[in-house]
């Protein structure tokens, strides 16, 4: 097969050998470069198909209209809320308050390890603004969209306050880890029976709701990584903290290309940035 | 007007509070006999100071000159380092005035209860944006913005500035964003 090859050449034999080894090597390389490029293509054009395109807000009136199919269609949802630290957390419940659990049947509250407040918060709100609905559920023992209950689960910071920049890679891949597992559901195994029943199928969330932390940046991550591969299509809705008037925070420059609605609180922040939409205040 | 008029008995209280962050400026800032003297001829009758991490500015500020022109004024003086949300939001509530660092959380909490809001941003904190919070917020009209050097002038404003009342849509909006959302998913779910 290399005389075959390198016949043309008509060189003595020993370059002819030599040179049969090096085109076989430069085979195999040119062969592995294009397999990688395949896959990079692929790759490329996946993830350009799961980014989300962001139609100007002028729109909004048909999609209005898509509401009369809400009658029709299956009222369960889940949506999956990520907790930052104080302010952001506080935020997060203010905007919140209104919702009713007829809406969003299936709620994760996820929090950073050690931020005790949050959670605390979220059991708080969850037993103000639902705990009459899970008395009632009981009570009658029909199943009402309260006794489904929720989901507070807890993930390792992805990098601490005063953390070096040396570790923060190794912390970065454990918080990815556990996002991971959250979106999928593992941690559904420990539910109890009956709530377990309840969320089966719902492992992925319909919509993640989030306002800053660091966190979430990494949960966004972990679900791009099962739309990648086609397992979910979650849509993520990331709202700029009202204290953020004329820059985006971190977290929000770097979810801008990836959250599906990303909206901001000052008009300022949606003509400086494309993308963003400005709605109002959010707060109040 | 008698002196026993419900109205003017009633207590008149200024809330001072710093939140989490630690801003000495601001405790002394207000606490001078000037300012005192100031706040008793607005008819307010009681300040209250969360205080946080600067205990010892204010043990510091309580000199003979303010306490003599405290008891001039028969304004009383109450303070404390810390305390939880529910138990702020109480102080605002019973507050007529509020001066408070320029955080979002404290600006929505007083902005909720109508409150006459003097926001003095803490320039000293890095990484922080309340000067562009306190600067848009006034701009707005909600807020009266102050600075450490020009408190009293800040006060004398606020009596008679006309606040603005916050919008209390927010919420409403944000649960349409998130239907909007769900319904997306669901259509998505039918038509693949």
């Amino acid at each position: 097969m290399s005389e075959g090859f390198c016949g043309v050449y008509e060189e003595p034999p020993v370059t002819a050998i030599l040179l049969a080894e090096s085109s076989t090597m430069m085979r195999f390389i040119i062969s592995i470069v294009l397999a990688l490029l395949i896959i990079f293509i692929f790759g490329a054009v996946r993830v350009l198909a799961i980014l989300p395109v962001r139609r100007p807000t002028h729109i909004t009136e048909i999609t209005q209209s898509s509401r009369i199919v809400e009658i029709t269609t299956p009222a369960k949802s889940h949506v999956l809320f990520i907790l930052g630290s104080g302010g952001h957390t506080a935020e997060m419940f203010n905007m919140i308050q209104n919702l009713s659990p007829e809406t969003v049947t299936h709620r994760t509250y996820v929090f950073s390890s050690g931020d005790k407040h949050s959670a605390q918060r979220a059991e708080s709100f969850e037993a103000t603004s639902y705990g009459n609905l899970v008395a009632v559920a009981s009570r009658e023992r029909k199943e009402r969209p309260g006794s489904i209950g929720y989901r507070l689960v807890e993930i390792p910071r992805a990098r601490a306050v005063k953390q070096s920049l040396l570790t923060s890679p190794f912390t970065c891949l454990l918080c990815l880890i556990r996002c991971l597992g959250v979106v999928r559901g593992e941690d559904m195994r420990s539910f109890p029976k009956q709530m377990r029943e309840l969320w089966r199928g719902m492992e992925f969330p319909d919509v993640v709701v989030c306002n800053g932390p660091a966190t979430a940046v990494i949960l966004v991550f972990a679900i791009y990584i099962y739309k990648f591969f086609g397992m979910c299509n979650t849509r993520v809705i990331y709202i700029e903290s009202f204290a953020r008037v004329t820059t985006l925070s971190l977290s929000g420059k770097l979810l801008l290309p990836l959250a599906d609605r990303f909206l901001v609180q000052w008009p300022q922040l949606a003509e400086k940035y494309h993308g963003a939409e400005h709605r109002g205040f959010l707060v109040s | 007007m008698s002196p026993h008029n419900p109205e003017k008995a009633r207590e008149q209280q200024v809330f001072v509070t710093v939140g989490t962050t630690t801003f000495d400026g601001l405790i002394g800032a207000v606490l001078k006999p000037s300012i005192i003297s100031l706040l008793h001829t607005q008819g307010y009758t009681s300040i209250c100071i969360q205080h946080g991490k600067s205990a010892e500015i204010y043990q510091a500020c309580r000199t003979p000159e303010l306490e003599a022109e405290l008891l001039k004024c028969e304004m009383s003086i109450t303070a404390f380092a810390y305390a939880d949300s529910e138990e702020i939001t109480n102080k605002i509530k019973l507050a007529e005035l509020v001066i408070c660092h320029a955080g979002s959380g404290t600006i929505l909490d007083c902005l909720r209860y109508q409150k006459r809001i003097i926001a003095v941003p803490n320039t000293t904190l890095m990484e922080n944006h309340q000067a562009e919070l306190a600067d848009e917020m006034s701009k707005q009209q909600y807020v009266v913005k102050g600075s450490l050097k020009s408190i009293a002038r800040a006060i004398e404003r606020s009596a008679t500035y006309p606040y603005r009342h916050f919008p209390r849509m927010g919420s409403k909006v944000f649960t349409e964003i998130l239907e909007d959302e769900l319904d997306k998913v669901d259509k998505d779910k039918m038509y693949g």
